[in-house]
C-alpha cells in the first residue's frame, strides 16, 4: 500500500518541493521517517497518529514508512504533519489517491486534529502563485498570508477533517467565520516628533536621513534626547509598497512572527540591546539557521542604542550587509541569503562619562579612558554611516516654549515626496536610494554649482575630509536637494551635508 | 505457592479469560533464545501476543509497572521471530496485556489492557 503526496519546506526566504511517500504494511507497529527529520519532524509520527484516532480513523497495528524527498534536504518543523496525515489515508485507501495530485499540504496537526499555523507559508504562498495548476492547502490562521498573494489557488482549513471534506466531496471550508486578523504591531504609534523641544538641527537631520535612506549616528550627553529622536522614526517613514511589503512579511513569516496577522506595510523598526549576539544579529544558528535583526529590519530601521557597548565582533560584522543589503549565511548544512536593505540608526555618547560635549558640565573621564571608548567604534563602520550629529542639550527657554513643532505627519509627507523623486530618478537602476547611490552615477545625478564646487574643494583641502566622505557629502546633499525639490545641488546644500560630518571636522575624536 | 507456580497459575486464568472474550489461544509459552512469549492467541484475524503479568499481595506494586520499554521492545524482537517461525509475515498482530492480582480465598483481580503498545 503506497501513496504519494506534496509539501513544501523553507529554505532560506524560498521555499523547496518535497515529496511525501507513504509504505504501509501489516506487522509489529513502527511509524519510520526517513529522509534527514529534525526532531520536531520526527515527531510528527505521534502528532500524526493521535490526530487521526481523535479525527475518528481506527488504524489497526500498521508498519508505516514515510520518506521525504529529496532525502540529503533537511527537514524542519512540523510543516509536513498535514501532508503525512492524508498520505496515511490514502495509503490506506480510506480516501482516493487521485485527491492527492496537484495539491500541496502544508500544516501542523494538534493531537485533537485541529491545524496549527505554521512558519513561512508567505514563502511557499509566493512560489506556487507561477504554478497555476497546483492547490494549496493550509491551516486556517495561515490564511492571510496566502491571501495576500494574488492569484494563488489555496484552502485554508481549520482541522483534518475539513481537508478530508474538501479532497473527498469538494466541500470547501466555511471562510465566513468570525475570526479578524490582527495587525501586525511594530511601531509605536503614540510618539509624535512635535513632543520633542528644540534639538531643530536633530530634528532636521532625521528628516534627511529618511529621505535618503543614509545611515545616522546620533552623539550627545545622557538626556539630550539620543533615544527619543530614534524612537520617533517610524511615524516619519512612508508605508512599504506592496514589493516591499510581501519582501519584509516574508521574513517576519519564516521567523514565525506573522502567523495569525496581516502582512506587513509600516516599516520595521528594530531597536536592539547591545547584548545582541552576532547569530542574533546576522541570522545564524547551527541547525536551524533564521535571519537575524538586521533582516528582520529589512526596508526599515535598525537602532542601536548605545553603540560602543555593543560587542566588536558584531558591529564589525555589520560592514558587509551595510554595503550589500544582503547577508550570506553559510554552515556546515546549508549556505543561504537573506535580504537586509535596513537604515542603520545609532547612538552615542562622546565619552563614558557622557559629558565631553555638554557645554557646561565637565568630563571626568581621562583621555586614555575616551580613547578606549571610541575605539570600540572602528573606522570601516564610521566610514559607512553617512551622517553624524551632535546632539547638545535643550536650554530652560526652548524646554517651556509653547510654540508648536513640526508634526510628524507633516515631516512623514516631505519624506515620502523625497523618497518618490528619488525612485523616479533611479527607474532604471536597481537601488532606488540616494544613499544606494553608487559611486559611478554620483556625476550623473548630482550636479552641484560653481559655488558649491569651490566650497567642497575648501572643505576637502581645510577639514581633511576623505575620498569615501567626499562621496557622502553628495548624496546627503542630493537628498537635501530633493527635500526642496532642486534639481541642481547648491552651495547651501553641500554646507549642509558638510556639517553633518562632526566626526571628520571634531577634534576630539 | 513460589514465583513459579504463581505465574504459572496466572497464565492459566489468562487463557480461560482470553477464551470468556472469544479469543483463540493457539500457543502457550513459546520460547526461544531471545525469552519468552506467555500466550498467543488469535481474534478474528489478528495475531494477539499476551503478556500476563501478577503478583501476589495487593500492595503498592502494580504488576504494570515492572513491564519497562525495554521489555516491550524485547516482547517485539519475539513477536517478529514467532511471526517469522510461522510464516506469518504480514498478519496484522496486535499486543495485549492482562495483569492478574492475587488475593485470599480465590478473589483475583483480572485486567486486561487491549492492544497496550
Amino acid at each position: 500500500m503506497l501513496a504519494k503526496s506534496q509539501s513544501r519546506t523553507i529554505f532560506g526566504v524560498t521555499s523547496r518541493e518535497i515529496d511525501v511517500e507513504i509504505d504501509i504494511t501489516s506487522g509489529i507497529r513502527s511509524f519510520v521517517i526517513v529522509g534527514l527529520p529534525d526532531t520536531a519532524c520526527r515527531e510528527s509520527a505521534k502528532r500524526v497518529m493521535a490526530a487521526l484516532k481523535n479525527s475518528g480513523f481506527k488504524l489497526p497495528s500498521l508498519r508505516i514508512t514515510v520518506n521525504l524527498a529529496p532525502a540529503h534536504l533537511r527537514k524542519e518543523g512540523a510543516m509536513h504533519d498535514l501532508a503525512i496525515a492524508v498520505t496515511i489515508l490514502a495509503a490506506m485507501d480510506i480516501i482516493d489517491k487521485g485527491c492527492l495530485e496537484n495539491k500541496i499540504f502544508c500544516g501542523e496537526l494538534s493531537l485533537d486534529g485541529s491545524l496549527r499555523p505554521v512558519k513561512g507559508i508567505l514563502c511557499v504562498a509566493d512560489e506556487l502563485q507561477k504554478d497555476k495548476s497546483k492547490e494549496l492547502l493550509i491551516p486556517f490562521h495561515n490564511r492571510s498570508e496566502a491571501s495576500a498573494v494574488a492569484g494563488l489557488r489555496f484552502v485554508a482549513a481549520s482541522c483534518l477533517l475539513e481537508v478530508i471534506g474538501y479532497l473527498t466531496k469538494g466541500t470547501k471550508p466555511l471562510d465566513n467565520r468570525a475570526y479578524k486578523n490582527k495587525k501586525a504591531h511594530l511601531s509605536i504609534d503614540c510618539h509624535d516628533y512635535s513632543d520633542i523641544k528644540g534639538n531643530y538641527n536633530a530634528k532636521r537631520a532625521i528628516e534627511i536621513a529618511v529621505a535618503g535612506g543614509h545611515n545616522i549616528l546620533l552623539i550627545g550627553s545622557p538626556g539630550a534626547g539620543k533615544t527619543m529622536l530614534a524612537q520617533r522614526l517610524p511615524t516619519i517613514m512612508g508605508d512599504l509598497n506592496k514589493e516591499e511589503s510581501i519582501e519584509t512579511s516574508k521574513i517576519y513569516s519564516i521567523s514565525g512572527l506573522l502567523s495569525d496577522k496581516e502582512l506587513i506595510t509600516t516599516p520595521p523598526f528594530r531597536a536592539l540591546h547591545h547584548s545582541v549576539s552576532d547569530a542574533g544579529m546576522l541570522g545564524g544558528g547551527s541547525h536551524h539557521i533564521r535571519p537575524g535583526e538586521i533582516s528582520l529590519a529589512h526596508n526599515g530601521v535598525l537602532f542601536l542604542d548605545e553603540l560602543p557597548e555593543f560587542r566588536r565582533n558584531v558591529l564589525e560584522a555589520l560592514r558587509q550587509p551595510l554595503e550589500e543589503d544582503l547577508i550570506r549565511i553559510s554552515r556546515a548544512n546549508a549556505s543561504l541569503s537573506y535580504p537586509c536593505r535596513f537604515m542603520l540608526v545609532a547612538a552615542m555618547n562622546p565619552c563614558p562619562c557622557g559629558f565631553l560635549t555638554h557645554p557646561k558640565r565637565v568630563c571626568t573621564c581621562s583621555p586614555g579612558q575616551i580613547q578606549r571608548y571610541l575605539s570600540k567604534i572602528s573606522g570601516p563602520l564610521l566610514d559607512r554611516i553617512d551622517m553624524h550629529i551632535e546632539i547638545q542639550p535643550i536650554k530652560y527657554e526652548q524646554m517651556i516654549e509653547t510654540t508648536s513643532e513640526k508634526t510628524s505627519i507633516i515631516i512623514k509627507e516631505r519624506t515620502k515626496k523625497a523618497r518618490s523623486a528619488q525612485k523616479e530618478r533611479y527607474k532604471n537602476h536597481n537601488y532606488s536610494l540616494n544613499a544606494k547611490l553608487p559611486h559611478r552615477d554620483l556625476a550623473s545625478y548630482c550636479q552641484i554649482s560653481e559655488g558649491a564646487a569651490g566650497l567642497l574643494k575648501t572643505a576637502m583641502s581645510e577639514l581633511f575630509i576623505s575620498a569615501r566622505a567626499y562621496d557622502k557629502i553628495l548624496r546627503v546633499s542630493r537628498t537635501i536637494a530633493d527635500l526642496d525639490n532642486k534639481p541642481l545641488i547648491g552651495a547651501e546644500e553641500v554646507s549642509e551635508a558638510i556639517s553633518y560630518r562632526c566626526l571628520d571636522t571634531k577634534a576630539w575624536l | 505457592m513460589n514465583r513459579k507456580e504463581l505465574g504459572a497459575k496466572a497464565e492459566s486464568l489468562a487463557c480461560k479469560f482470553l477464551a470468556r472474550k472469544g479469543l483463540q489461544v493457539i500457543e502457550r509459552n513459546f520460547r526461544c533464545s531471545a525469552g519468552e512469549i506467555d500466550i498467543i492467541a488469535k481474534d478474528k484475524t489478528y495475531i494477539v501476543v499476551v503478556e500476563v503479568r501478577s503478583t501476589s499481595t495487593y500492595s503498592f506494586h502494580n504488576p504494570l509497572d515492572s513491564f519497562t520499554p525495554l521489555k516491550i521492545e524485547r516482547l517485539k524482537v519475539l513477536a517478529q521471530i514467532w511471526l517469522n517461525c510461522h510464516g506469518k509475515d504480514d498478519a496484522f498482530i496486535r499486543f495485549d496485556i492482562i495483569t492478574v492480582v492475587f488475593h485470599a480465598k480465590n478473589h483475583n483481580k483480572i485486567s486486561y489492557f487491549k492492544d497496550a503498545f
